[in-house]
């Protein structure tokens, strides 16, 4: 039952092979189809936010146990604050301001924790009970 | 490291105003600026209207998106209409729960949209 991390990367711009680690940890963790494609997604909008407005380093990590997989990114910068995790939509005009709002939809779980020195943006997902045996 | 995307011009000289493209690959924060630069290299002053065949296109994020907008208000300045085709299950998801699918004219595939594309703009 004790959620364990099961791998943890340093944050670049190489988002296709983050794509893949995540999809292959999501995978083991039981999550499939349209909710695995939406971590993906999800993860990878909190990592763009880092490379252009956190400061373009930090890590990406993810933990699950039975019930829910969880994948924290932290960066070095810290200017995201909580508060940003309710992001309202930015209308069809804008032409920015759609990850922080996709994550939220996304997920089943978006908070921000921000401490002096850095954000870590928290994704949750639920998993769904399936007939494998526990 | 960047990603892969790939995109094609196929020109359809029944409709000179139209510029087709496709998109394969996966279109992420790494290359969307190079696909947008390469996008407006191809578009010239006839193309009145854009079609984009996603069909290829396995993973697009909000830089994607924000290409896709872009595009859209330029086409929009010319009264154009942009169509985009093929969309993965996903993308269609992706475009109705950000309301996206309704600025832009999603058809379910290629030859839909250039059936559309053909009625509402008659070369004269």
């Amino acid at each position: 039952m004790h959620s364990q991390q099961r791998g943890r990367w340093p944050i670049s711009d190489d988002l296709i092979g983050l794509r893949r680690h995540l999809y292959h940890h999501a995978g083991r963790a039981g999550l499939a189809g349209t909710q695995r494609d939406d971590l993906l997604l999800a993860a990878n909008e909190a990592v763009i936010n880092v490379l252009e407005h956190g400061g373009a380093s930090g890590t990406v990590s993810i933990e699950y146990d039975t019930h829910a997989l969880t994948v924290d990114i932290v960066d070095a910068a810290g200017r995201l604050r909580p508060e940003h995790a309710r992001r309202e939509h930015p209308g069809p005009n804008a032409v920015r301001g759609f990850g922080l709002w996709l994550m939220g939809h996304l997920c089943d779980e978006l908070t921000i924790h921000q401490s002096s020195t850095s954000s870590r943006v928290r994704l949750r997902m639920y998993l769904r009970p399936t007939s494998t045996p526990a | 490291m960047t990603s892969a995307v790939q995109l094609d011009s196929h020109p359809d000289p029944a409709l000179p105003n139209v510029l087709i493209v496709t998109l394969a690959g996966e279109l992420d924060y790494t290359n969307t600026e190079h696909l947008h630069h390469q996008a407006l290299a191809l578009l010239e002053e006839g193309h009145r209207h854009l079609l984009l065949d996603v069909g290829g296109l396995t993973f697009c994020d909000s830089t994607g998106i924000r290409i896709f907008l872009a595009l859209r208000a330029l086409i929009i300045g010319r009264g154009g209409i942009i169509a985009l085709s093929d969309l993965t299950p996903h993308l269609r998801r992706i475009f109705a729960m950000t309301g996206l699918a309704q600025h832009f004219t999603l058809q379910p595939t290629r030859a839909d949209a250039l059936a559309l594309l053909r009625t509402s703009s008659p070369s004269s």
